[in-house]
Parts: structure tokens; sequence; C-alpha cells
């Protein structure tokens, strides 16, 4: 009886503590098993697939050349293990290559933290500290250069056998980005990201009496001219129209603009680029050129349905559900179909997803596999732009896609808007100014001209002397006079 | 002459199980909550960004509360931090006022036996209720109920009543979404102090009310006269818990903003903290996070300190002073008596 309560008084404390200690173990534990056990159900049925499928693989890989490793990094570990904020992208990516490839789908491990892109550097971090096996990992633009210029966070993909020639048809700034600040190719692209300006065209009709995405381009070819067509929009409408929904909106095109990195020297830059979009903002916000919303609000989106706005600042990513198609009212919506995208005033990008490569990496050869079959081999990158569809982040590739004209958009009334951004991603220069600071400054910034042009702070001067605060406050590596 | 299985039974402590029952408490909370409570104030002297491993002393408060060193960075952090404080104090107070007057007022309907309400149980389910609710999905509600443009629901309407002629910026107007959140958090918690209050008053010995009601003593007497000082125990006890709570709060102030950007006059202490601790690219503020912390548990002492002074019952106060002036009284005779050899 006494051994009885003994053991049962030992059997209980045990499995509180072990209850109480799970969490310490790896987030992704559970996440792998589940991953694995769902796979190795799945391989039955794999394998058998797999004997259909070798013939149409070997097909492919034909024509799309076979991959030889033949970096230094270490080979033969037991899973490829790839850390995301979001699965989208991967969850068409992976399969695509697993098939080409001819990898078993349990050879990879995903490790999704749904969450914002902005808070997945924070996970990421933590994950690193647990010292778990880890191979790949996406980076946003914004913080990439936190671990591209960490050299215990990310290899150079020369080691992975990747030569500066094998990037030759990715856009220009994607390279850009993916580049530490030595120099060194350390990040690579799957998509590049480059962003129009997308308008109503029933009300350009109307009030401005524009046609085609030629003529509009036309009138918005500038930030003079886009502020003088919002005045004859304004003034056509009767005082409701306004020309585009949101100030972060003109930000993410204006700060193309730019000739100074945000931080030059270990000091904050402020060029004459921030005191124009201060003024261009007050200009738009007083005059009702621009609506009071803000960018990812439900009340953002569901504007594209008033004739509150007449157009949208939107990326590649931006004309599906993100932005445009729910602006819409998504199919057979109020204004799906009634939309056709133009330049805009500046060639610029928004967003876009990087992969790097961890030095410990013990799967090299599948990394390096992957990033050939996503980023170098353009047969297998057309086949993913069109089976996403994406905008791939070749120069080539999104040529021939648009010179077959199989692109036709049924929320732009017909119109192909890869052949539209593909002259605008040509034309993006970043001349190197990103900095690791980027996300933080920002959004400072923004919140400081947004605070001004709604009356919180009262002249220009008020509103750099906020911003520099913010920043001094936020970022304590840099200083700020 | 004891048997041996007497012998065995003396040498069994039970109190070992006892500990080892408790062993795994605080092994977790030792690990989970000590630990770390002892670590934000270590981090609270070390730096920030990419120098969070230096040792800075004081720098950090010194910044967060005067505003000195750090050129631009500390007076910055200075203006936002008072800022926090006082959003946190502002908010806080305009919520725990409103709230407490409607739950004593409800309290005492409520457990009036005179007034016979019926559907008590039901009331009491639905003004609970709101506290149910995760403070994520009543941020989400209040936001699509109040959105600023003039298709909000609430601006909607009141601008085709024709109340108002322009729409009412609810989330980014300083005293409008200061409103708003006090509003949302008196909602969520008036029940909950509504109930804790009835069970104090339900505590109350009944023969006094009814003797009260014998002698011809009014409702407001019997509240004024009876229950308001017996309560005050309760009432002081809640008001410390919801002292706590509101210097912490962060679910709503975080949540019920407009999109990305943070309004500056909702932004309380505790945002400003986690905002610091996680938010910040490309490397965290750990040591202002970690002093800010500091300083808030400091004036959260300071400030039950003060609540619990008010508490102390006067009389048991006096007499305990009595009964140890007696007793010294008492050792100073029995000195006397047994010349000057103490007991």
């Amino acid at each position: 009886m006494n051994k009885l309560k003994k053991t049962l008084a030992l059997v209980a404390t045990l499995a509180i503590s072990a209850t109480a200690f799970v969490g310490c173990g790896d987030s992704s534990s559970s996440s792998s098993s589940s991953s694995s056990s769902e796979s190795s159900a799945e391989s039955s049925s794999a394998d058998s697939s797999s004997a259909d499928s070798s013939d149409a693989s070997s097909d492919e890989s034909s024509d799309s050349g076979e991959f030889t490793y033949s970096g230094s990094l270490k080979t033969g570990g037991d899973k490829m293990t790839v850390l995301t904020w979001t699965p989208d992208d991967l969850d068409v990516m992976l399969p695509m290559w697993e098939k080409a490839a001819g990898v078993d789908k349990s050879q990879v491990n995903v490790v999704n933290f749904s969450v914002g892109g902005g808070e997945a550097s924070a996970n990421y971090d933590q994950y690193f500290l647990g010292g778990k096996d880890l191979d790949m990992f996406m980076v946003e633009a914004d913080w990439a250069l936190k671990y591209i210029n960490d050299n215990e966070a990310t290899a150079p993909l020369t080691d992975l056998g990747f030569k500066e020639e094998d990037f030759a048809g990715q856009y220009a700034y994607t390279m850009e980005i993916g580049k530490s600040t030595d120099g060194v190719i350390k990040g690579v692209s799957w998509q590049a990201a480059p962003g129009g300006w997308c308008y109503r065209t029933d009300l350009a009709d109307t009030y401005l009496g524009v046609k085609s995405p030629e003529d509009m381009q036309a009138k918005v070819s500038d930030w003079d001219k886009f502020q003088a067509t919002a005045k004859e929009v304004y003034d056509a409408s009767g005082k409701k129209t306004a020309l585009t929904t949101t100030l972060g909106g003109i930000w993410q095109a204006f700060a193309a603009n730019r000739t100074q990195a945000w931080v030059v020297d270990g000091a904050l830059a402020i060029d004459d680029s921030c005191s124009q979009f201060i003024k261009l903002s007050k200009n738009m916000m007083d005059n009702g050129y621009v609506t009071k919303l803000n960018q990812w609000t439900d009340e953002w989106k569901a504007a594209g349905q008033t004739d509150d706005t007449m157009g949208y600042f939107v990326s590649t990513w931006g004309f599906g559900v993100s932005i445009l198609e729910t602006a819409a009212g998504g199919e057979g919506g109020k204004t799906y179909g009634k939309w056709n995208v133009c330049q805009g005033p500046t060639p610029y990008y928004w967003g876009g997803t990087w992969m790097c490569v961890s030095p410990k990496t013990d799967n090299a050869d599948l990394a390096a596999s992957f990033i050939n079959y996503m980023t170098v081999d353009e047969a297998s990158m057309k086949e993913y732009a069109l089976a996403k569809p994406d905008y791939v982040n070749n120069m080539n590739v999104m040529q021939s896609i648009v010179d077959e004209g199989s692109n036709k958009n049924a929320l732009l009334g017909g119109q192909d808007q890869f052949a539209v951004l593909h002259e605008s991603a040509k034309a993006i220069n970043l001349n190197g100014l990103i900095t690791p600071y980027d996300a933080t400054i920002k959004q400072a910034f923004m919140d400081a001209v947004n605070d001004y042009c709604n009356g919180k702070t009262d002249s220009e001067e008020a509103c750099i002397d906020a911003f520099k605060n913010k920043v001094a406050e936020s970022v304590t590596d840099i200083t700020v006079d | 002459m004891a048997s041996a299985a007497q012998r065995n039974i003396r040498s069994i402590s039970y109190a070992k199980y006892g500990y080892i029952f408790i062993l795994p408490f605080f092994l977790v909370y030792f690990f989970f909550q000590l630990w770390p409570l002892i670590n934000t104030f270590i981090l609270s002297f070390y730096g920030n960004g990419a120098k969070a491993d230096d040792f800075v002393g004081l720098d950090n408060f010194n910044a967060l509360l005067f505003g000195d060193g750090m050129g631009r960075t500390g007076k910055a952090i200075h203006e936002t931090f008072v800022q926090t404080l006082i959003n946190t104090l502002i908010v806080w107070i305009g919520n725990f006022v409103p709230q407490i007057l409607i739950s004593l007022l409800l309290a005492a309907w409520f457990t009036d036996a005179k007034l016979k309400i019926r559907g008590k149980g039901f009331f009491k389910v639905v003004m609970y209720m709101p506290n149910i609710i995760t403070a994520a999905s009543v941020a989400a509600l209040y936001l699509s109920l109040f959105a600023e443009s003039k298709y909000g629901p609430i601006n909607h309407m009141l601008l085709d009543w024709g109340v108002i002629k322009e729409p009412i910026q609810f989330v980014t107007g300083v005293a409008q979404s200061r409103g708003m959140i006090m509003f949302i958090q008196c909602w969520m918690w008036f029940g909950n102090t509504m109930i804790m209050l009835m069970s104090g008053i339900m505590g109350l010995n009944p023969s006094l009310f009814e003797a009260a009601n014998i002698d011809g003593a009014s409702s407001g007497q019997i509240f004024r006269k009876i229950t308001l000082p017996l309560l005050r125990p309760i009432l002081i006890y809640t008001m410390v818990t919801s002292m706590i709570g509101g210097l912490q709060m962060f679910d709503i102030p975080y949540l019920y903003i407009k999109g990305t950007q943070r309004n500056q006059f909702t932004k309380t202490v505790a945002v400003f903290i986690y905002e610091h601790f996680r938010e910040k690219m490309p490397k965290p503020n750990y040591g202002f996070s970690a002093a800010a912390s500091v300083v808030l548990f400091i004036i959260t002492i300071i400030l039950g300190s003060i609540c619990m002074a008010y508490n102390r019952d006067e009389d048991e106060a006096r007499k305990k002073k009595e009964r140890k002036a007696m007793k010294k009284k008492l050792k100073e005779q029995a000195k006397n008596n047994l010349g000057g050899i103490g007991i």
C-alpha cells in the first residue's frame, strides 16, 4: 500500500514537472512531428505516384538541365529545415521542386511561424538560440541586412557553388538587397516586386477623359503631374474623389526617389526627398487629394468599392486578395474588372522575400538545388511563374511571358499587369540604399508625416523633429543630431 | 516497549511528501517567474540595441526619468515615457471611477432584499459576459464599429441623422481614443467588480440590515451608514487589484489603433515596455524596457502601500499600540521588582 502511494506520488510529480517543462523544447518539434507523420502517411502514395511522374520529371529535367552540387558546405544531413513566417509561397514552390529534383517530401521540414513579416525576425532569433537544425530561412528586405551582414547567420552563395553570373538574369535591385554591406551575395530572391499605380478606369474616363493606361501614365508620370491630376479629379468629381487612397502607398513609391541611405556613417540622414514628401503629403491631404485612411485597415481596402478614391499603389503580390482583388470586392465585386495599372510617377518596388542559407547547414546540396530551381534555372522559373502565378526574378523569363501575352487579368479588365511592371522593374535603382534599420526608421517617418498631415504637429520642422525623436528613441545604435 | 512497527511509524515524516509534491511548483516558479524577475532588474543596468552586453549602471533610469545623458535619445525617451505614464493614469482613473460607481450601485440593488429584482442570475451573467470575450475580439469589434471613415457604422449613423457633419476620429483623436479605451475597459470589467462587491455585501451580517430596517432607516441611510463602512476592506481590495491591473494595462491600448500607427495618446507604459522589448529593428532595447518595468514596479509598490495604509483599521492599530505600551510597562516593572534580572 505504502509502495503504491509512493509510486503514485512520484508519477504525479514527474507528470507535473514534465508538463511544466514541455515548453523548454523547441517550438518546431510539434510541427515537425506532425509534418513527418503527414509525410509518412503520404509517402506510400508518393512512392506509387513517383513511378508515373518519373518520366514526366525526366522530360522536364532534360530541358531544364541536371543540377549538380559543387559547393563546400556540408551535405548528407537528415532533413532540410526551412524557416518562414508564411507558407503561401513555399506550399507551391516546394512540391514543384521536390517533383523535379526527385526529393522525397519527408526530407524537407518547413518551420512556419505564422506571424507578420515584421515579427518573424524575433522568432528567428529565438530559433537560432535553440541551436536546432537549420538550413535555409526566408527574410524580408526591411530586415534582411541584419542577417546578411552576420557571417554566423548566413553563408555566401559561392560556398554553395554559385557564381555571380548564375544570377545574371535577375533584376538588379533584388541582387542589391541580397548583398552584404561589403558586397558578398548571401541572399537571393525568386520573385521581384515592382509596383505600379492602379486606377479605376470608369472614374478616369468620367473625370479625366482618359481611355488607356498609356494616356493615364502621361498624366501621372511625375509627382508634379500626379498632384495636378489629383486636383483635376477632385474638382471634376465635385470634391468627392481622391486620386489615391493612402499616404503610405504614395510613400512606397516616393521612397524610390531617395538618393541617400537612411543611415550614413552611423548617423541618421534626412535628405531632400523627405522634405519634398512632407510637402507633397500635406498638400494632398489638406486638399482632399488623398483619403484620410491608413494602410492595412479594413476601410482601406473597402474604399475600392466606393467613389471616394480612384487609385491604389500596388505591387506584384498586391493584385491578389492582399490588396486589389479585395478592394474590388472579389470576383464579381462592384468594381471588379474596372481597374487598370500604369507605372505611376516613379519605378519602385514594394516587399519581396529573400532566401538565405545558414553556414551551419548540413543539407547544402538540397538547398543549392532548391535555389537553383527557383532562381537560376529559367525553365523551372517560368513554370513556377505560370503555375502560382508569381512575378519571378528573371528578366528573360518575364520578357518571354510578356511577349507571349498569355496573362490576361480579369480584375484589370484583361490587361496584363506583368507587361507594365516589367518595364518598372528594370528601371528600379537602389544604389545600395538599404540599411538594417530601415523597417523602424520608415515606420517612424510615416508616423511623423501622418501626424503632421492630421494636424497633430503644426510645421514641417516640428514634423522632422518628431521623426528624429522617434528614431533616437527606437534605434539607439545610431546618432541622431 | 515500542514494537518495530511503532518505531517505524514515528520515523516516517509525512512532511517529506508534502515537499515532494510542491517541489515541481517551486522549480517552475524559480525558472519561469523568479529568475526572469531578477533578470529584469539586472537587465535594467545594461545597454540597448547592439550594446546590450555593456554594463551602463543607472544610465537607463537617468534617461527615462530625467532625460539626462544619451543626447536626443535620452530626451526623446524621457518624453515618451512620461507621456505613457500620464496616459496610463488618465485611462486608468477614467475607467476606474465610473466602473466602481456603476458596480457599487448595481451590487447594492442586486443584494437589496426589499427590491426583489427578477432574473438576477440572468443580469449577472450578461453583465459579466464582456469579461469573457478576449481583448483581441473586443478591440476588433470596437475598431470596426467605430471606424473613422464616414462608412464606419457609428459614424455613418450619426452622419445620417445629421448629428455630426464630419466623421468623428474615434481611434486617433486624443480625447476620443482615450474615452473609447476608458469605456471599453469599464465595460469589460464592471461585471467582475460588481460580482466581487456583491459577495462582499452578502458576507455582511444580515442582522445589521434587519435592525436598521426595524429602526426605520431609509435605503440611502443603510447604504451610507452600514454597507459602505463595512465594505471598506473589499473596496480597498478592488481598488488595489484594479490599480495593479490598470498600471499594467496592455491589450486594449495595444490593439485599439489605426493600421500600423501607434496612438501616442493612448500608449500605456506596458505597451512602451513591449515596444522596446520586441518591436525595434534590428536590435531590441532591452535596457530601456527593463528599466521601465522596474520603474513601473516601484510605482506600483508605492501606490499599493498608500492604499494599504488607508485600509488599516484604526481601532485595531490603537489597541495594538496600547498592548505594546502595556507590555513594555510590565517588563519595566518586572525588571525593577527582580532587581535588574530580565525574564
